[in-house]
């Protein structure tokens, strides 16, 4: 890729081009290899996969008056300041940063595809040989984990006082 | 949007969501991903759970946060072959312009 550099004619931005090159080369690559990796069928790098993405222990039990609500201990806190808000948008995108290393190869895949990159599930399916379905399994449970770790940071910040940026 | 009649005790015909299940459906719901009977369950149960409207919130705004997000640092072995290579291709001192 570095040898293509000189080709590079600045009409769009170097990381586009750079992801571009990447595309083109794992499509030619699913076609010779008639997709060597079946992404479908890998969820092993998962062990929870499957299971819930919120602790139960935060819902009511069967029998209780309302089986499967909230608890007032495990109900979630609205996030002050929101996340999008300027003064802790650059914490909690660090922290997104990390957080999104540590999920699973496929789920961070697949979140960093849809919503780092901003294509669509069509796409995202078409490239990695996903199941819309499957699709949505690695999305919702990357965005889970990434939302409880958000979860995390603002209950450490009300417990130390505030968030900063 | 159609008005649902208020749920009764004792109406089983009536498809119903729970918190905890909420919680498994709702990427399926900002994908529109469900099917109409599961996305009028869900406005009714939003209707009444604040907790959940918040949780769908808390999804949202973690999905919108990431756009654009900078790529992670190459590990440093990475990095270090990276510009082996570069260095190969161009000579040391970078690439001559």
């Amino acid at each position: 890729m570095i040898g293509r550099l000189d080709r590079f004619e600045g009409r769009s931005s170097l990381r586009t081009w750079v992801f571009r090159i990447l595309e083109n080369r794992a499509r030619s690559r699913g076609v010779h290899e008639s997709r060597a990796l079946p992404w479908s069928s890998a969820f092993a790098d998962d062990p929870g996969m499957g299971g819930p993405t919120v602790d139960p222990a935060r819902f009511r039990g069967p029998d209780d008056r309302w089986p499967g609500g909230w608890t007032p201990a495990g109900r979630p806190a609205a996030w002050e300041p929101p996340p999008e808000y300027a003064a802790v948008a650059a914490e909690i995108r660090r922290e997104l940063g990390t957080a999104l290393d540590e999920l699973p190869d496929r789920q961070r895949t697949v979140v960093e595809l849809r919503d780092v990159h901003g294509l669509s599930s069509e796409e995202v399916c078409e490239q990695l040989g996903l199941s819309p379905g499957n699709q949505r399994i690695l999305l919702h449970r990357g965005r889970a984990r990434l939302r409880a770790r958000l979860e995390d940071v603002y209950r450490a910040a009300a417990g130390e006082g505030e968030l900063r940026g | 949007m159609a008005e649902l009649p208020p749920p009764r005790p004792g109406d089983h015909d009536l498809l119903t969501v729970a918190c905890r299940e909420f919680v498994e459906l709702v990427t399926e719901h900002l994908e529109g991903a469900l099917p109409d009977e599961v996305e009028r369950a869900i406005a009714a149960h939003l209707e009444l759970c604040d907790p959940c409207v918040v949780y769908l919130e808390q999804m949202r705004s973690t999905a919108a946060s990431l756009r654009g997000l900078p790529s992670p640092v190459l590990p440093p072995a990475a990095r270090d072959r990276l510009l082996d290579v570069f260095t190969a291709l161009h000579g040391p001192g970078g690439p001559r312009c």
